[in-house]
C-alpha cells in the first residue's frame, strides 16, 4: 500500500518546467497535430503564434538554466576537489610524507637538467638498472624510475613528469610493462584508474587524511628527499633459477593490448615532441619474456626507428648466470645481475650519445661516493638478512 | 568491483538515460530492453542464453495459461454448475501442467547450475559411508549473473497468471524487459510483474525530482558500500579466515563488523540500483525497511531482503500450506491436538520448507541449510512461547509496546541476527559452533585496546569512519522510522540543500572511500547468489 502511494505521488508531482521541454519532442508534435485538426487546419491565430514563441523561449530558458546549473555544480565540486587534493598531496617526495613509490620519483630532488639517461618501466626496471654502478663505471648520471606492475600509460605520465625537471639525452623504456599488468591482461579499468590517479591528486592521495598534519595541508611542496640508489631496488638476495629453458626462435608476434599500445604510442609521440631519443630494452626476465613478445617490440621499434636491445637474447654476451644473478628464481635480477646489465647498457649509451665522463668533477664525485657507501651498506644488509 | 566499475556503471546509466530521453515516449522501453541485454551480455557473455531460455519459456507458458483461462471464461456462461465445475477442473489441470513446465525448466536450470555439484558431493559421501567405492562426477558449471533473482521473478509471474491475478504479457519483448531490467540484474530486488512491468513499459518524462532523487540515492548507496562496507570487510575477513588465533571478544567485534559490512554492502548496492532506476522514473520494490529496528526475528525478515521474504511467502508458504499433504496434516492436528498446537503444527511444517528454501537460495552448502534452520528454530520458538509471553506481560504489567521493552527487543533481535551473520560468514558450520563456544568461554576485553587488533586491515582511523558512518545511517534510519524520509526531502528541497548533500556525499565517498592502491577490491556479496 505504502509503495502504491509513493508511485502515485511520483506521477502526480510534475513541475511545470518538467513538462515544457518534453512537449518539444514527439508529444509536442502530437499536440500541435491535434490543434491543427481542431482548427480544421485552416486558421493559425496570432495568439497561437505568440504562444509558440513563448513556449520556444521557455524551452531555451529551461535548457540554459540546466546548463548553467550543471556548470555551477561541477565547478563547485571541482574547486573542492582541487582544494582537498592539494591539502592531502604529499609535500615532500619521501615515504614519510606519504609519497607512494618514493624511489621512482627521487629525481625531483636532483639538480634540474642533471640526468643524462632515464630508465623507466615496471619492477624489472628498478631491479636491473643500477645508476650507481653506471656512474662508477662511466661517470654518467642516470636515474631509474620503476613501479611494480607499471603500465605504459603510467610510464607515459611519469616520463611527462620527469621531462618537467630534466632534459635527458635518452629515455630507456623497459618493455616488460607492455605485456605484464597486475590484472593479468590489458585492462581498460586499470589504465583508466591509473590515468585518473595521475590527473586528479585527490583520487591518488585521498587516503592520506589518516596521516596529514593540519599545518602541512597548504604548504608549498618541497621535494628534498634523495634516493641513494637513484631509483634502483638494491637486493643481494640470491634465489637461483635452475634449468633455464632454451630460447626457441619463432616468427609469431604477440598481440599488444589496445590500452598498452595506446600508452606506448603516446610515449613515442611524447619523446618525438620533446626531441628526446627513445630506446627499448628488455632486461633478462626468465618468467615473462617470450620470443613472440620480442618480435612484437621489434616490429614497433622498426616501424618507428627506435633502437631495441633484448638482453634475453644476450645473456651469454653479458655473462648472466641465472644461478647467481636473480633474487627470485628468474623473475627479477639482483644487484649482481643488475651490475652486468648496467655495465653493458652504460657502454652502449656512452658510445652512442658521446656522454661526458663527469668523475673528474670533485663535488659531483663526492655526492655519488656517498650514495655508493649507502648502496654497499644495503647490499651487505640484504646479504646478512639472507644468511 | 573496482572504483572504475562503479564509474562505468554511473556512465552507463547516464548514457542510457540520455538515449532514453532522445527516443519518443512510446518507444522508450525499447531503450531499457537494449540496455538490459547490453549490460547483461557484457558481464555474462554466452551465459545470456540462459536468460533467453527463461524469457521464452516463461512467455510461452504464460501465454498458454492465459489462453486456457480465456477459454474457460468464454465458455463458463453457457455451462451448468456441474459442467462448469468439471470444466474448471480440466482447465486447472492443464494450467497446472504449464505452470509445472515453466517451473521445471526455470527452476531446473537454476537447480542444476547452482546445486548439482553440492548434490553430487553429498551422494558421493553417502555412497562412501556405505562402504561403496564410487564417485558422482563434479561438473565445471558457470552460474549466470542474477539467475537467482530473475528466475524467481519468472516463477512469480507464472504462478500469478495461474491464480488469475493478471493477464499474460502478449509481447515477448516486454516480458523480456521485465526479466532483464539492468538495475535489477545483479542483486535484485525481486520484482513483481504487476508492479514493475507497467512502469517499465510506460515512457517517463524527465523529472527534476526523479533525477535528483535517483542520483542522491545512488550516492547514498556508494557511501554505504565504499565508505563503510568495504572498510569493515578487511578486519572481518582477517578474523573470520583465521578465527582460531583470536579471543571470543575479537570474534564478537568481527561479527559486528560483518553485520555492518553485509547490511551496508547489500542495502548500499540496492540503493545504487534503485537510484539508477529512479532516474528513469521507475520505482523498484523496497528491499530493506530499517531492519535493525525490528523487535523480533520474524519482523527482521519482514524488513530485511523484503522481496525474497515476500516471494517465499506468496510462492512457497501459501502453496505448501494449501497442498493436500499439509491440509491432511492440518486436519489430523485439529482432531488430535488442542487449538494452539493444531494451528501451530501445519504452519511450522510449512515454515520449515520456507526456511530450508531460503537457506538454500543463498547457496549450495550445508552452512546455508543450517542458516535457514537457525531462523526457523528462532521463529518457531517465538511462536511456541507466545502464549507464555502474553501471560508474562499480563502479570508483570510491563508494557510490551513501551519504549523500554521495544528497546530491549531490538537489542535482543540484533544479537540473534549477529549470531546468524556469524553462521552466514563462517567458512564451515563447525567453525560457527567453535566460534560461538569461544565467544562464551574465551573473553578478553584487553584485546579491544591491543594494537594487534588494529593491524588487521581496519585501523583506528577506519574504525572512526565506520562509527561516524553508522551513526549517520542510524539517524537517517531513525528519522525514516518516524516517517521522515531524509533522502526524499533532500531531492525535493531547495538547490542549496540538494547541492550541499550531493557534493557532501561525493566528497565523503572520494576522501573516505576504501578504494585505490591502499585497499583491495571488495566484490559485492549478494551478487554471488
Amino acid at each position: 500500500m505504502e509503495k502504491d502511494k509513493t508511485v502515485n505521488d511520483e506521477t502526480k508531482i510534475k513541475t511545470p518546467e518538467t513538462d515544457t521541454p518534453e512537449k518539444t519532442g514527439s508529444e509536442k508534435a502530437n499536440i500541435s497535430e491535434d490543434k491543427k485538426s481542431d482548427d480544421k487546419k485552416s486558421e493559425v491565430s496570432e495568439d497561437k503564434k505568440s504562444d509558440d514563441k513563448k513556449s520556444r523561449g521557455a524551452v531555451v530558458w529551461f535548457y540554459s538554466k540546466k546548463v548553467i546549473r550543471f556548470v555551477c555544480f561541477f565547478s563547485i565540486l571541482g574547486i573542492l576537489m582541487s582544494i582537498f587534493g592539494y591539502a592531502l598531496m604529499p609535500k615532500n617526495n619521501s615515504k614519510e610524507s606519504g609519497m607512494p613509490n618514493e624511489h621512482s620519483v627521487g629525481f625531483y630532488s636532483l639538480p634540474e637538467g642533471s640526468i643524462d639517461v632515464f630508465f623507466i618501466g615496471n619492477s624489472n626496471t628498478y631491479a636491473a638498472f643500477s645508476p650507481v654502478e653506471i656512474w662508477r663505471e662511466y661517470g654518467i648520471q642516470t636515474y631509474t624510475s620503476g613501479v611494480g606492475f607499471e603500465t605504459t600509460v603510467e610510464a607515459y605520465t611519469m616520463i611527462k613528469e620527469f621531462l618537467k625537471y630534466h632534459t635527458p639525452k635518452a629515455i630507456v623504456l623497459e618493455t616488460d610493462c607492455i605485456f605484464a599488468s597486475r590484472r593479468g591482461s590489458d585492462s581498460l579499468g586499470e589504465a583508466f584508474e591509473k590515468l585518473t590517479y595521475s590527473q586528479v591528486p585527490l583520487l591518488k592521495y585521498h587516503n592520506r587524511w589518516k596521516d596529514v598534519k593540519f599545518g602541512d595541508m597548504f604548504k608549498e611542496p618541497e621535494y628534498t628527499w634523495h634516493s641513494y640508489s637513484h631509483g634502483q631496488y638494491v637486493s643481494a638476495e640470491v634465489q637461483p633459477y635452475r634449468n633455464p629453458k632454451p630460447v626457441i626462435k619463432t616468427d609469431f608476434v604477440e598481440q599488444m593490448g589496445p590500452v598498452s599500445y595506446f600508452g606506448l604510442t603516446s610515449i613515442i609521440s611524447l619523446c618525438k615532441e620533446k626531441n628526446v631519443d627513445l630506446m627499448f630494452v628488455y632486461v633478462p626476465c626468465a618468467k615473462s619474456w617470450k620470443y613472440q613478445r620480442h618480435n612484437a617490440i621489434q616490429q614497433i621499434a622498426d616501424t618507428n626507428g627506435i633502437e631495441f636491445i633484448d638482453y634475453n637474447l644476450m645473456t651469454d654476451e653479458i655473462g648472466l648466470n641465472w644461478l647467481k644473478d636473480t633474487r627470485d628464481k628468474g623473475t627479477h635480477l639482483n644487484v649482481y645481475g643488475a651490475k652486468k646489465v648496467s655495465k653493458n647498457i652504460g657502454k652502449y649509451l656512452v658510445d652512442k650519445y658521446s656522454l661526458k665522463d663527469l668523475r673528474d668533477d670533485k663535488e659531483l664525485s663526492e655526492l655519488w661516493e656517498k650514495d655508493y657507501e649507502q648502496y654497499k651498506k644495503q647490499i651487505n644488509r640484504t646479504k646478512q638478512q639472507e644468511a | 568491483m573496482t572504483y572504475a566499475s562503479y564509474l562505468y556503471f554511473f556512465a552507463f546509466v547516464v548514457i542510457v538515460y540520455a538515449v532514453y530521453l532522445m527516443v519518443p515516449l512510446k518507444y522508450r522501453w525499447l531503450v531499457l530492453l537494449a540496455a538490459g541485454y547490453t549490460f547483461y551480455a557484457a558481464l555474462n557473455g554466452i551465459l545470456t542464453a540462459f536468460l533467453l531460455v527463461t524469457t521464452v519459456s516463461t512467455y510461452l507458458c504464460g501465454k498458454k495459461i492465459g489462453s486456457l483461462q480465456d477459454s474457460f471464461n468464454a465458455k463458463k456462461k453457457d455451462l451448468s454448475k456441474d459442467e462448469k465445475k468439471q470444466f474448471k477442473a480440466v482447465i486447472t489441470k492443464r494450467k497446472k501442467l504449464f505452470v509445472g513446465l515453466a517451473v521445471l525448466v526455470n527452476l531446473g536450470i537454476l537447480v542444476v547450475l547452482k546445486y548439482y555439484n553440492f548434490f553430487a558431493e553429498q551422494v558421493t559421501s553417502i555412497i562412501n559411508l556405505l562402504g561403496i567405492d564410487g564417485k558422482m562426477p563434479l561438473l565445471k558449471l558457470m552460474l549466470p549473473l542474477g539467475i537467482s533473482y530473475y528466475t524467481l521473478q519468472a516463477i512469480g509471474y507464472i504462478v500469478d497468471l495461474y491464480r488469475g491475478k493478471y493477464k499474460p504479457e502478449q509481447n515477448l519483448a516486454k516480458l523480456a524487459l521485465f526479466l532483464s531490467f539492468f538495475p535489477q540484474m545483479t542483486e535484485g530486488p525481486i520484482g513483481r510483474y504487476n508492479e514493475l512491468a507497467p512502469q517499465l513499459v510506460e515512457g517517463h518524462h524527465y523529472s527534476n525530482e526523479n533525477f535528483t532523487g535517483g542520483v542522491t540515492l545512488m550516492l547514498w548507496g556508494f557511501f554505504k558500500k565504499l565508505v563503510i562496507s568495504d572498510r569493515a570487510s578487511f578486519m572481518a575477513n582477517s578474523i573470520f579466515n583465521d578465527y582460531t588465533s583470536y579471543s571470543g571478544t575479537v570474534i564478537v567485534v568481527a561479527a559486528i563488523l560483518y553485520t555492518i559490512q553485509l547490511y551496508t554492502d547489500f542495502s548500499g548496492c540496492i540503493d545504487i540500483m534503485s537510484g539508477s532506476a529512479k532516474i528513469f522514473g521507475i520505482n523498484l520494490a523496497e528491499n530493506f525497511r530499517q531492519p535493525f529496528f525490528s523487535r523480533s526475528v520474524a519482523e527482521f525478515w519482514r524488513r530485511w531482503h523484503i522481496t525474497l521474504g515476500t516471494w517465499f511467502k506468496d510462492y512457497v508458504f501459501y502453496p505448501v500450506s494449501l497442498s493436500s499433504p499439509f491440509m491432511k496434516l492440518s486436519k489430523g492436528a485439529q482432531k488430535h491436538l488442542n487449538k494452539f498446537f493444531a494451528s501451530l503444527i501445519p504452519s511450522a511444517a510449512a515454515l520449515l520448507v520456507v526456511w530450508m528454501g531460503t537457506g538454500l537460495w543463498h547457496g549450495a552448502s550445508n552452512k546455508y541449510i543450517v542458516y535457514g534452520l537457525y531462523y526457523f528454530i528462532l521463529i518457531l520458538l517465538g511462536m511456541l512461547f507466545e502464549p507464555v509471553a502474553v501471560k508474562f506481560f499480563e502479570k508483570s504489567h510491563i508494557n510490551r509496546k513501551g519504549a523500554f521493552w521495544s528497546g530491549f527487543s531490538m537489542v535482543r533481535t540484533t544479537v540473534l541476527v549477529g549470531f546468524g551473520m556469524m553462521l552466514f560468514r563462517a567458512n564451515y558450520v563447525t567453525d560457527f559452533f567453535d566460534m560461538v563456544f569461544r565467544v562464551f568461554t574465551n573473553v578478553n576485553f584487553g584485546d579491544l585496546v591491543s594494537e594487534n587488533m588494529y593491524s588487521l586491515g581496519t585501523d583506528k582511523h577506519d574504525f572512526f569512519v565506520i562509527i561516524i558512518g553508522v551513526a549517520i545511517m542510524f539517524i537517517v534510519a531513525f528519522l525514516k522510522e518516524k516517517g521522515r524520509n531524509v533522502l526524499k526531502s533532500v531531492a525535493a528541497g531547495s538547490i542549496p540543500l540538494k547541492w550541499s548533500v550531493m557534493i557532501g556525499l561525493i566528497m565523503a565517498i572520494i576522501v573516505f572511500g576504501a578504494y585505490g592502491p591502499d585497499y583491495g577490491v571488495v566484490d559485492t556479496i549478494y551478487a554471488q547468489f
